[in-house]
């Protein structure tokens, strides 16, 4: 290449400074390769117990297809479960609230409130904690140093993918409360997709009841609701199977339910390689649509959706286009 | 075109020409093999810096510069020299990043493109894009719908019931073990301006 030596000159002086500067602050912890494969495991099991079990009231920062945004994340648990609230601090005041019962989605701009009553799922128990070492043949665990992060000392811990049909993860995980401070979802070469980042975090012991209520009062909303005895059927049997997937990947759980009012029940396949997840939702149309079919993606989620004979397919999950689209295509319906 | 040439535009691009910034940046404007050059330089230093996205529309900037010579002129003032002498350093940044901006809007070009993606032959993806609120933004399909307005008409029912999905999705995913991202995150996002 005929350039000039110098061409990046300003730029490598700059990261030079960059990583000096870094390297100083926090020199680099080097662990033999399988000490840091579990030291990382252990930290990603905490902090999905941290993250669960935590009050704490936080404002993060989360980008995605070069556009960012403010949130606020409002966490408790009681004996009662989980409460939680986000809600946008940029742009219109969306929010989604959810406990135990339901998920409240608020979306302001078009006066419109969706929300889904939950049966408690057998799965949560049954999947908690998650046996984080059944995953190491589908993924690569490191421990790669540490930083700080919304002024907390942070572990950085990466998940690299083995194949090219899943995601890989860096996540900043807080030393002293576990909680996940910085995450980037990322493509299969190492380029982020999404990300987001926590400017100030607070772990507190108690959190007043108004912070979860929504911030939306008055009429105008439309209100899209799940009917209360909306039970989930959990289908024992089906006709419809999956006949493709990448390795590890397994049926996790299966449901038939009406998703909202008004709707025909859907059919909902869970699949999981333990850390990915990909949905399966079989509903039945009765005028072909045009609009949804193909590849859908929103931030780090990809949507494959196909029609036939009645029936359409969707995949969605936190996965590459191609993993949604081979499960989504490779649907059967036995007769 | 000279060896010293290369070095200047290369200099240029890291602002650090001492002399004879106007003379290339002329020379650029004039010459196709100048351009040529100061495009492929660009195009190494973004590869080398790994920003490179999959697609690239080499030609863009040419198709812009020709809709700027058919535009009526604008007249400027003429600069004060010494203004330019301080503001040098900044040409090559400032330049770099609107090829830097090209090369993006190239990307959104090509990405409804045919190369894009492989669609399976049995679906026949059409794009769709709900001004608003919460929808799964299409980014390919089968390219060049002829009739643009159709592109953007979508129903209600068809992006309400994605999002049924992903609230439903989220729900499995907010309570299985590992969780990497905060999955309602993308409930509360809003779309993406196209």
């Amino acid at each position: 290449m005929k350039l000039r030596n110098n061409l990046t000159t300003g730029y490598s002086v700059l990261l030079h400074g960059l990583i000096y500067a870094f390297l100083t602050a926090f020199p680099p912890i080097l662990l033999a390769d399988e000490d840091s494969s579990l030291q990382a495991q252990q930290l990603i099991n905490d902090m999905s117990r941290a993250s669960k079990k935590l009050n704490y009231d936080g404002i993060f920062v989360y980008q995605r297809d070069g556009r960012m945004e403010t949130m606020r994340l409002i966490h408790k648990a009681d004996a009662n479960g989980e409460h939680e609230r986000m809600v946008s601090l940029t742009g219109q005041t969306r929010e989604v609230i959810r406990d135990g019962k339901s998920v409240t989605c608020i979306f302001p701009e078009n006066r419109s409130v969706m929300v889904k009553r939950n049966q408690p799922k057998q799965f949560l128990a049954a999947q908690l904690p998650q046996p984080i070492e059944q995953i190491a043949d589908f993924y690569a665990f490191a421990v790669s140093g540490k930083d700080r992060i919304a002024d907390r000392i942070t572990w950085i811990v990466n998940i690299f993918p083995k194949d090219e049909y899943r995601y890989g993860y860096q996540l900043w995980i807080d030393e002293k409360t576990k909680l996940l401070l910085k995450s980037e979802l990322n493509d299969n070469s190492g380029r982020p997709i999404e990300q987001i980042l926590f400017t100030h975090l607070e772990v507190v012991d108690n959190i007043p009841p108004e912070l979860l209520k929504p911030s939306i009062s008055g009429p105008g909303y439309t209100w899209y609701s799940g009917s209360a005895e909306d039970t989930p059927v959990r289908a024992n049997s089906t006709s419809w199977q999956v006949t493709a997937m990448p390795r590890g990947f397994s049926q996790r759980d299966h449901e038939i339910q009406a998703l909202a009012e008004g709707y025909m029940p859907v059919e909902h396949m869970v699949y999981s390689d333990g850390l990915a997840m990909v949905s399966v939702f079989i509903e039945k149309i009765d005028n072909e649509p045009d609009e949804t079919r193909g590849v859908s993606r929103k931030g780090g989620v990809n949507a494959y959706a196909t029609y036939a004979n009645g029936y359409q397919v969707t995949a969605v999950g936190e996965v590459p286009q191609k993993t949604v689209q081979l499960m989504a295509t490779s649907v059967v319906q036995n007769r | 075109m000279s060896e010293q040439n290369r070095e200047q535009i290369s200099a240029l691009m890291d602002g650090e020409l001492e002399n004879g910034a106007p003379f290339v940046l002329n020379a650029i404007q004039d010459n196709q093999e100048f351009r040529k050059t100061w495009h492929r330089y660009h195009l190494i230093g973004e590869s080398l810096r790994g920003n490179l996205p999959k697609h690239i529309d080499i030609h863009l900037a040419d198709r812009i510069r020709s809709s700027i010579q058919k535009e009526p002129a604008i007249l400027a003032p003429a600069r004060n020299t010494v203004r330019n002498q301080l503001v040098k350093p900044a040409i090559g940044f400032a330049i770099a990043a609107s090829v830097t901006v090209a090369v993006i809007l190239g990307v959104k070009q090509s990405g409804v493109g045919p190369a894009s993606s492989t669609p399976a032959p049995t679906v026949a993806a059409i794009q769709s894009e709900l001004p608003g609120n919460n929808q799964l933004v299409r980014v390919t399909g089968e390219p060049s719908i002829q009739n643009p307005a159709q592109n953007y008409r979508a129903t209600a029912a068809a992006q309400t019931r994605l999002n049924r999905y992903l609230v439903n999705h989220n729900e499995y995913r907010s309570n299985a073990g590992v969780q990497g991202m905060l999955p309602y995150v993308r409930i509360v996002a809003h779309e993406v301006e196209e």
